[in-house]
């Protein structure tokens, strides 16, 4: 838990404080985030993880009454003062816990942020398409129809779409809020395959209810409550050697 | 507890009733209101009042000595009879025109007979009873030249004699028939008694009373008095003329009806006899105008046809179609649309996306939505006032749709803000998370979606501006002339219709203007609808 801006961090932060209005969300959170692992934050319901989440990019600042205190830094870079907002949401991707595919083609939503970077040319479209596709595991099912409706596909397969959604622009990092919280079973499994997977070339954030899913799938995990972050170690530990007492009982079930 | 069901299950049906009442109840307006503009728009039901029966003669007896006379016209003119009134207004130059005569628009030429022929007396003695024809008539000798004449002349009238009707040419020209009788009565049958009086009678009515089917003025809307039919002799031409004409050829006059040798006898016995009936030539009937029965004489017919879509009005309206006033509102249309909905949809997008909800924003939506409910001719002084005169834009299509787009662009910001606002929040979030700046959010994640509702409030807004009659009357103008540029004034359809009616130019003209109207909102409802159901499905279908 060093409070540095060091680069081989590949997210930083610097006791943050985040306030909805007068209520105060984040409380001093100060954490590192290393380069191609799967973080995983866990805690009770309303204690801040998804909000802390939606401050790495930057995605609270579309509420009116948020703000933000401290400092947030991406590869060293202090990501609320000296980085160009569109540029940071291309870097830090997000997968929704319910899947909001858009209201148009499987093709056209897995183009849809090259087009708005500035990606014209059919072939090269064509490209990141079946690329994209192919690394969130949904190719298969879907090149045969990739001009009809993506509202058409299933739970699972809308949710790879976004994750191929964002796999499109091509990421460093990818924010996953409870990915998988509105699905059945066999989608969460395909999902947590494709995750682990992804690690070797994403540095991906989960905030995740589960905590088998954590446990299964991640190589860090932190605890949050009430705000703060209690503790945060390597997946293993936190889950067979927890340090504080509060993290035991969350983990053996006795709140959360 | 099983009571509770009970009353709840009646409630259920009460209130089903009570829905199914209010939904029948608009349907049937709906149907009654628009049906009886459609059905007054394809069938014209014209009543109009002649001082002679509907019936006529292709040859009619004129003058004392009874000479037969012909009247012919050329072929071009639509009419299908004239009345002996309608003859002398022509020969007189009381009309230059056919105008409303045969809905028409060509000029009436005269020609008549010389004075000293037979027939030329004879029409100068009955028709025009003495009184001159116009300055513009052209005589002739010949009953030939005269056809020859009318043939060549489109709008020509003339008269020739009934002897050389069965030589002539009839595809030269239009022998038309000519009502000359009327009906006369005993002045106690037209006096208001008991709250009823006679007002007219039509041909049915006519039919009965002189056959003797009728036997009481009171069962034709009269007073109670015995009816009493007056004819001529067997052997009086006018008599058989009558009994052909009215009840047919083989049919007589009723039993009990008083039989007359001449004119005087006629009048001594109906200005002695209540209730006496019968009639005479109009032109002698004239020095006992008040005792002249008014005849009914309806005219079903179809009423809007092809040409008075693809015909300009011409002669104030009274004649042609409307061509050029679609045209005009189809400009209005356009014009209103360019500059209303990239306006309106603009200023949506501001206040949904861009602005601060605060103290400024509510003000702005309270002066929105209180426009939205200002009187449409407040629009219209306002519009006349600032675009007319102050900007001196004059009275035209550029004042006129102004003052529209002014009209209609708060209708139009605050549906275009409601579709907005319905884009669930999730696609913006997927957009922007995805590095897309909000001006590209909004265009390519919030408009498609929002498009069906913002269409239909445009839509909406459009139907608005084709109805609006007062605003355009101020602004726009009435020439039903194609609009040449921005400044010049049009009528639009609507204004059309207003006029037509107000300045009493033709009802029948108003019902058919009013049905392409009807049909012109169906088309953009129907056409709008099926634009919004083909996209709603395309955005949300399920594969």
């Amino acid at each position: 838990m060093n409070g540095s801006s060091e680069n081989k961090w590949k997210i930083s932060t610097v006791n943050l404080d985040f306030y909805y209005g007068d209520i105060h969300a984040l409380k001093n959170v100060s954490i590192d985030i290393a380069a191609n692992r799967v973080t995983a934050f866990i805690g009770p319901s309303g204690c801040g993880k998804s909000t802390f989440l939606k401050t790495i990019d930057r995605m609270n600042d579309l509420i009116d009454y948020a703000r933000v205190e401290g400092k947030v830094y991406y590869e060293g870079i202090d990501i609320y003062r000296e980085f160009d907002v569109t540029e940071l949401r291309k870097k830090i991707g997000m997968v929704f816990q319910k899947p909001n595919p858009f209201p148009m083609s499987v093709y056209d939503n897995v183009a849809y942020g090259p087009r708005v970077h500035g990606i014209r040319r059919k072939s090269t479209l064509n490209e990141i398409v079946e690329r994209s596709l192919k690394r969130a595991v949904l190719w298969e099912e879907v090149k045969d129809r990739l001009h009809q409706p993506a509202l058409g596909l299933s739970g699972g397969q809308q949710q790879r779409l976004c994750i191929a959604r964002v796999l499109a622009v091509e990421p460093d990092v990818i924010l996953m809020d409870e990915p998988t919280s509105a699905l059945d079973p066999i989608s969460t499994a395909k999902i947590e395959d494709l995750i682990y997977e992804l690690k070797n070339n994403y540095t991906i954030i989960i905030v995740t209810h589960n905590m088998q899913q954590a446990g299964r799938i991640s190589h860090t995990t932190a605890f949050f409550l009430v705000g703060e972050i209690i503790e945060v170690g390597p997946t293993d530990q936190i889950f067979l050697h927890p340090k504080d007492k509060r993290t035991e009982d969350y983990i053996s079930g006795r709140f959360g | 507890m099983q009571d509770n069901t009970l009353k709840v299950r009646r409630k259920e049906k009460v209130a089903k009733g009570m829905l199914w009442l209010a939904s029948i109840f608009t349907i049937g307006i709906l149907i009654a209101i628009v049906g009886f503009i459609l059905f007054r728009g394809f069938i014209s039901d014209r009543r109009e009042e002649f001082d002679v029966i509907d019936r006529g003669n292709e040859v009619t007896l004129m003058g004392e000595e009874a000479i037969p006379v012909a009247v012919v016209v050329n072929r071009k003119v639509k009419i299908d009879d004239l009345t002996v009134a309608e003859l002398k207004e022509l020969f007189m130059g009381a009309r230059s025109n056919w105008g409303l005569l045969s809905e028409q628009d060509i000029d009436v030429r005269v020609f008549a007979l010389r004075r000293g022929t037979e027939a030329g007396d004879a029409f100068a003695q009955s028709v025009m009873g003495g009184d001159a024809y116009t300055d513009d008539i052209q005589f002739f000798d010949s009953d030939q030249k005269l056809v020859e004449k009318v043939a060549s002349l489109p709008g020509a009238i003339g008269f020739v004699s009934g002897d050389v009707l069965k030589e002539l040419d009839r595809k030269e020209v239009k022998v038309i028939p000519v009502r000359s009788i009327s009906i006369v009565v005993n002045p106690e049958v037209l006096e208001l008694r008991d709250n009823r009086k006679l007002r007219f009678l039509n041909e049915g009515q006519l039919k009965a009373i002189f056959s003797g089917r009728v036997k009481n003025w009171r069962a034709v809307g009269g007073i109670n008095l015995p009816i009493l039919p007056v004819h001529f002799s067997h052997g009086s031409a006018l008599n058989e003329n009558f009994r052909t004409l009215m009840l047919g050829e083989n049919e007589d006059f009723a039993a009990g009806s008083i039989v007359v040798d001449s004119l005087s006898e006629l009048f001594d016995i109906l200005n002695s006899t209540p209730g006496a009936v019968g009639f005479c030539r109009f032109t002698d009937a004239l020095d006992f105008e008040q005792q002249i029965v008014k005849i009914e004489k309806r005219t079903v017919k179809q009423n809007i046809n092809l040409r008075f879509l693809l015909e300009q009005p011409k002669r104030a309206g009274v004649v042609g179609g409307v061509s050029t006033v679609i045209l005009n509102t189809v400009f209005m249309i356009v014009l209103t649309l360019l500059f209303s909905t990239p306006i309106g949809i603009m200023a949506a997008v501001y206040l949904t996306e861009y602005a601060k909800q605060g103290t400024l924003i509510k003000i702005l939506r309270f002066g929105t939505e209180t426009l939205a409910g200002i009187p449409s001719i407040i629009f219209g002084l306002f519009g006349f006032l600032f675009f007319v005169t102050l900007l001196k834009m004059g009275i035209g299509l550029i004042s006129g749709t102004l003052t529209i787009t002014m009209m209609i662009l708060p209708t139009i910001v605050r549906t275009s803000e409601e579709a907005i606002k319905a884009v669930p929040l999730s696609y913006r979030e997927g957009s922007l998370a995805l590095g897309a700046t909000q001006w590209q959010t909004i265009v390519r994640s919030v408009l498609p979606p929002a498009t069906p509702g913002i269409l239909t409030g445009v839509i909406l807004a459009i139907g608005r501006a084709i109805g609006e009659t007062a605003a355009l009357l101020f602004t726009m103008g009435t020439d039903y002339r194609l609009a040449r540029d921005l400044t010049s004034s049009a009528r639009t359809l609507s204004v059309h219709l207003y006029i037509l009616v107000k300045e009493g130019i033709s009802f029948e003209r108003a019902f058919a203007t009013g049905t392409i109207l009807i049909a012109v909102i169906l088309i953009v409802n129907y056409t709008t609808n099926k634009l919004v159901g083909r996209m709603t499905r395309m955005a949300t279908a399920k594969g």
